[in-house]
């Protein structure tokens, strides 16, 4: 039995959940800005018993690695390598942009990064088209005209469109069947792009 | 039964755990020292902190996991520090603590920082009550009347700067490195107290200040320099060490006529102090024979999470245990963490 715990913190989200040989079978998500780490644990065990399954049968994570609020991916980042090293179970890193671009379809993924500035990624079926990068909304306006039939995901507000939302775990459990494990879990390090 | 306890500390510059058993037997205490990474800045950059926490906690568990010989699977409690300290570092213990007690289905405690640093001296001698803590370190100065085990009265502190911030700041207008702590004592004890400065609360009350002595320090230096007057730099290090320690003693003894108290206890990165060390055994022998004082060794002055499992050690026994949806306290009053 493979049994997945999906985790993202890295924004002003709280979404955790469980898979179940490739299904979700149980998930929440909500706004918890600066909330998580009180309550991300707590949520995750009232999962772990709606479903009747042991934190040990636990057998890989899925965690968002960042960008976004440095504090967040702290908190998915730390539980997600503790629970991992401990266990000795595969980890799973996602990039936040990844996550909100999905598995499927051509996407741009904005994520506000303050001062006029968002984090951008463009993604094609899961897969990186750029690196990930933090720029100004004006240099987003500008290499976005070369991805003009990409759908804007996650602050689309930023350019005047409509925001987008996502089901997190859905779409990290879609895209952690076509992402990699780390090779080694104590050296996972959140990406901040910014110092 | 056995009782193992871990112990996490992480609410400074220091990634630690810590594997206590039955009490008083430390199978390993292991820390990870961020000191040479914020030396450059001059001083603990918190969000740096944070990020190095992350990046160290899982080397530091599994290390001292091993070097105690134990399992998860053997550990009664998990005890973490939950304040005071730099809220983003302090985060990254709590979410490791938490997780683990999830995972293992055993029960969280949490720590109040200081009274790691208090209870570090029972690894030397049990603490006996009524008793006195100074609690002196980059972050806190404090006076701490215990009435008994794990009731805490703070009866005195700083008024503005912690001691350990005021060697800091000296350091840095003397050009020396970061901590400022270390490297005064060594140079003080070089020279000789030449310089003139004010020692500035003279007050009945036990708090002390220290902003005052500091800025006294910078103003003196900026004098000399202006006047093209060499700093004999050993003579300022120890004119400034001889006021700064001995604004503390004052305290103490004019709380000593207060309360009556079996011991005199140190604590926190400050008690490594040289001068701090034989000035408290010197002045408490004139006035009282009586009275005890316990000095932690060098290797349990500075932050560790050996003191944390200790306490953690404590509360298991009285079997208070932590809720799994609380948060860190960054200004967790030692007062609130009293068990009367
Ligand atoms: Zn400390």
């Amino acid at each position: 039995m493979h049994i997945q715990l999906l985790i993202d913190t890295s924004a002003k989200y709280l979404a955790v959940g469980l898979s179940k040989n490739g299904k979700v079978i149980a998930s929440t998500q909500y706004e918890a800005w600066q909330k998580q780490s009180e309550l991300t644990i707590g949520e995750i065990d009232r999962l772990f018993k709606i479903t009747n399954i042991n934190p040990k049968d636990v057998t890989r994570i899925v965690v968002t690695n960042g960008p976004g609020s440095y504090t967040g991916i702290r908190i998915g980042l730390t539980i997600a390598k503790v629970y991992s090293t401990t266990r000795n179970i595969p980890l799973c890193l996602v990039s936040s942009l990844n996550m909100l671009s999905g598995a499927r379809d051509k996407k741009i993924a904005l994520i506000d990064a303050r001062s006029k500035r968002a984090y951008v990624g463009i993604y094609q079926d899961g897969k990186p088209l750029i690196e990930d990068k933090v720029l100004t909304l004006e240099e987003i306006k500008q290499l976005i005209n070369e991805y003009q039939d990409f759908e804007i995901v996650g602050d689309a507000h930023l350019l005047d469109k409509n925001k987008v939302e996502v089901d997190i775990i859905q779409q990290l459990e879609d895209l952690s069947s076509i992402i990699d494990d780390v090779e080694n879990p104590h050296l996972a390090v959140p990406i901040y792009l910014k110092d | 039964m056995r009782k193992i306890i871990i112990g996490i500390e992480s609410s400074c510059d220091e990634t630690s755990v810590a594997v206590l058993e039955n009490d008083n037997n430390l199978l390993s205490n292991i820390v990870s020292s961020q000191v040479q990474i914020h030396q450059k800045y001059g001083g603990v950059m918190p969000e740096v902190a944070s990020r190095i926490h992350v990046e160290q906690i899982t080397m530091v568990l599994e290390e001292a996991l091993n070097k105690a010989n134990v399992t998860m699977e053997d550990v009664s409690a998990i005890a973490l520090t939950k304040g005071p300290g730099l809220i983003g570092a302090l985060h990254v213990g709590m979410q490791a603590a938490k997780t683990l007690s999830l995972v293992y289905d055993i029960p969280l405690i949490y720590v109040h920082h200081l009274a790691g640093h208090i209870y570090a001296n029972e690894f030397i001698k049990p603490l006996q009550y009524p008793c006195l803590a100074l609690v002196v370190s980059g972050g806190n100065t404090e006076l701490v009347y215990l009435k008994e085990p794990l009731s805490f009265e703070i009866v005195g502190e700083t008024r503005d700067d912690a001691i350990g911030e005021a060697y800091d700041k000296v350091a840095r207008v003397l050009g020396l490195s970061y901590p400022g702590g270390p490297i005064i004592d060594k140079l003080a004890n070089k020279g000789n107290p030449n310089y003139n400065l004010p020692s500035p609360m003279n007050d009945k009350s036990l708090d002390v200040s220290y902003s005052g002595l500091k800025t006294a320090v910078v103003n003196l230096v900026h004098k000399l320099k202006q006047n093209k007057t060499d700093i004999i730099v050993e003579d300022m290090a120890s004119s400034f060490q001889l006021v700064a320690v001995n604004m503390l003693i004052d305290k103490l003894l004019l709380a000593l006529e207060q309360y009556d108290v079996k011991q005199v206890v140190l604590g926190g990165g400050v008690s490594a102090n040289s001068y701090l060390r034989r000035q408290v055994q010197e002045k408490i022998k004139e006035i009282n024979n009586e009275i005890e004082v316990l000095i932690p060794p060098l290797w349990c002055c500075t932050d560790n999470a050996a003191m944390i499992a200790k306490v953690g050690s404590m509360l298991y026994d009285k079997k208070i245990f932590g809720d799994l949806n609380d948060g860190v306290d960054p200004d967790w009053r030692l007062e609130d963490f009293s068990l009367l």
